[in-house]
């Protein structure tokens, strides 16, 4: 059975249409979108490397994860709160690389997937990080892409 | 359906025959992908509709390749495949490469796992002082030993002298420099991992030593070790020690990068007026950044082996590919034969320089075409400035046991004797520092 889940595909998209909604002037869902953009960039390495997954590519749930490994079945601000003791998925050769090329990451602190009930006011005026974080993400997949670590 | 296994070795010369025997749009020269696997990707930097037709025809040959193209993903990528197309099209990793034997070039984006070192250019190091480099194709042919022995002969003549130990994996120099109890605190291997956390600055300063070997030289001995005292932790850091690190900007910082901030950063606090590297002995990419990278003069260690010429061949093949780097490093190269023996030298030095010039035209010299005239890069057999002519450290057996430390007055080794044996050596060491080829 074809999968529907497609993380490289889904962050290429929430990249593109991000970038579409800021260039209209549309900051705050332009900026929840490259929060997506990052989780599905991130969860592409991570899967690519390692991480313990359904036959259909998602991630497995919490418990059915073995003892210690962090679950990641959720946004980017708790992956990045993890990623400490996910990285140990990105030990070796090809995981430092690659974690090593993402270090704006943290910038996603003060995101939250909740934002999409919030009044523009209160949206933090933190699209310039966020963005810059999940361009980052995305010249990263590119690179695991072209060393044929995603194939 | 094609049977036969196609393998690794026929793939690239495969690939460039595909694209010499076909047509692209004017000025388009199409980008080859290797992965770190060995599987290729042909990009062309169009957007798909301008590279329909050439990819048809593209097309047909990919089977040809075999499991090393992968045909179930976009193996010809054009301008819409890309995230960023520009930074790949342009990327400065991208690489001239020409199968053995033929006129052909193609642009090859090599993704590889460790080993882009060897073909990574030279950095810019205006001001820097000269770096000369010690490097074998196998350890035990005495280079750490001449590398102790210049040292010396450098800061007996009036030059304040900087050793780096870049040979991690079997840390000895310091052993030879250095007794137990002069190591400084920390080594190279602790400025590796400490620079990742982003405290590199705070071990700079106590990762050097002044070797007692120069209580006697006009000038300092200075060295800095690949581990600091008592190390009780060195293959926990080791084993840590090549990751690339995330660095400001847009870019993670790769271990080569590293290794030449730390080569400047020790110069700039030591201000010596030669540095000499211990490299790790074989093809090993701490290597290949102490040749490539840093050296202003690299000496390559051999003995007149099968092991030592099969592998320098390995080397240079891998270079003569890549003319580009071929050109950038066969000048900054000396040959110099290594454990000289004593009986019947006339004969076995002119076996070895017999293969060492067999080497060097197979591979780094340039062939000279009839009625070609102007710069060439070629040597006879004879020129004793050139690099594949020896430079010779004859066997002493007072050296397999040497402890450079004890000089003449307590029982060591004498000036003459050390002049005895690496005064060829020498010379030509000091000839590269005066700015001579060698």
């Amino acid at each position: 059975m074809p999968s529907n889940v497609n993380f490289p595909l889904a962050a290429k998209r929430h990249w593109r249409d991000a970038d579409l909604l800021e260039s209209n002037g549309r900051a705050e869902n332009a900026g929840q979108l490259y929060g997506f953009t990052a989780e599905c960039g991130v969860k592409t390495l991570l899967i690519a490397l390692g991480y313990p997954c359904n036959p259909d590519g998602s991630p497995l749930k919490k418990k059915e994860l073995p003892p210690g490994v962090p679950e990641i079945r959720t946004h980017i601000r708790e992956i990045v709160a993890v990623i400490g003791d996910i990285q140990i998925y990105a030990a070796g050769r090809n995981g430092a690389k690659y974690t090593a090329m993402i270090p704006k990451i943290t910038s996603f602190s003060d995101w939250l997937v909740e934002h999409r009930y919030w009044s523009d006011a209160a949206i933090p005026k933190s699209l310039p990080t966020w963005k810059a974080a999940a361009q980052e993400v995305m010249v990263m997949l590119e690179a695991a892409s072209l060393d044929g670590v995603l194939i | 359906m094609n049977n036969r296994a196609v393998f690794f070795n026929e793939v690239l010369p495969k690939v460039a025959k595909m694209i010499s025997t076909q047509t692209f749009p004017p000025n388009i020269e199409p980008l080859v992908i290797r992965d770190i696997h060995g599987r290729i990707r042909v990009a062309i930097n169009l957007d798909r509709n301008a590279c329909a037709e050439s990819f048809a025809s593209f097309e047909k040959g990919l089977p040809g390749l075999g499991v090393y193209c992968d045909t179930a993903t976009a193996s010809l990528l054009s301008r819409e495949d890309f995230f960023d197309p520009d930074s790949i099209f342009n990327s400065t990793e991208i690489l001239r490469w020409s199968p053995p034997n033929s006129d052909c070039i193609i642009r090859v984006l090599d993704r590889q796992v460790t080993g882009q070192d060897w073909l990574i250019p030279k950095e810019n190091s205006e001001g820097a002082p000269p770096r000369l480099v010690f490097f074998g194709i196998k350890g035990g042919v005495g280079r750490s030993t001449a590398l102790a022995m210049l040292a010396y002969k450098l800061a007996n003549s009036g030059k304040k002298v900087l050793l780096i130990d870049l040979d991690l994996e079997s840390p000895g120099l310091s052993g030879l420099l250095l007794p137990q109890d002069r190591l400084a605190d920390f080594g190279v291997v602790d400025w590796l991992i400490e620079d990742a956390v982003g405290q590199g600055d705070e071990v700079l300063r106590r990762m050097i030593s002044a070797s007692p070997l120069s209580l006697s030289t006009q000038k300092e001995i200075r060295v800095a070790a690949a581990m600091g005292q008592g190390d009780l932790f060195y293959l926990d850091k080791l084993s840590r020690a090549y990751a690339d690190v995330a660095a400001a900007g847009n870019h993670s910082e790769s271990f080569t990068r590293r290794i030449h901030r730390l080569v400047q950063k020790l110069e700039e606090l030591e201000k010596p007026d030669v540095v000499l590297i211990d490299s790790r002995a074989g093809l090993h990419d701490l290597a290949a950044v102490s040749i490539v990278g840093l050296a202003s003069t690299a000496f390559l260690f051999a003995t007149d082996t099968e092991q030592s010429w099969q592998g320098y061949k390995l080397l240079f093949s891998h270079w003569q590919s890549h003319p580009k780097i071929a050109v950038d490093v066969r000048e900054r190269l000396a040959i110099v034969q290594a454990l000289f023996p004593e009986s019947d030298q006339s004969k076995r030095a002119r076996d070895f320089l017999e293969k060492s010039y067999e080497l060097f035209s197979e591979t780094l010299y340039e062939e000279i075409r009839p009625g070609e005239t102007g710069d060439v890069f070629n040597f006879d057999l004879e020129i004793e400035s050139a690099p594949h002519y020896p430079l010779r450290i004859n066997w002493n057996n007072r050296f397999q046991e040497f402890n450079p430390l004890l000089l003449s007055s307590q029982g060591g080794l004498s000036d003459a004797e050390i002049e005895a044996s690496f005064g060829n050596f020498f010379a030509g060491a000091m000839q590269s520092l005066d700015g001579g080829e060698k």
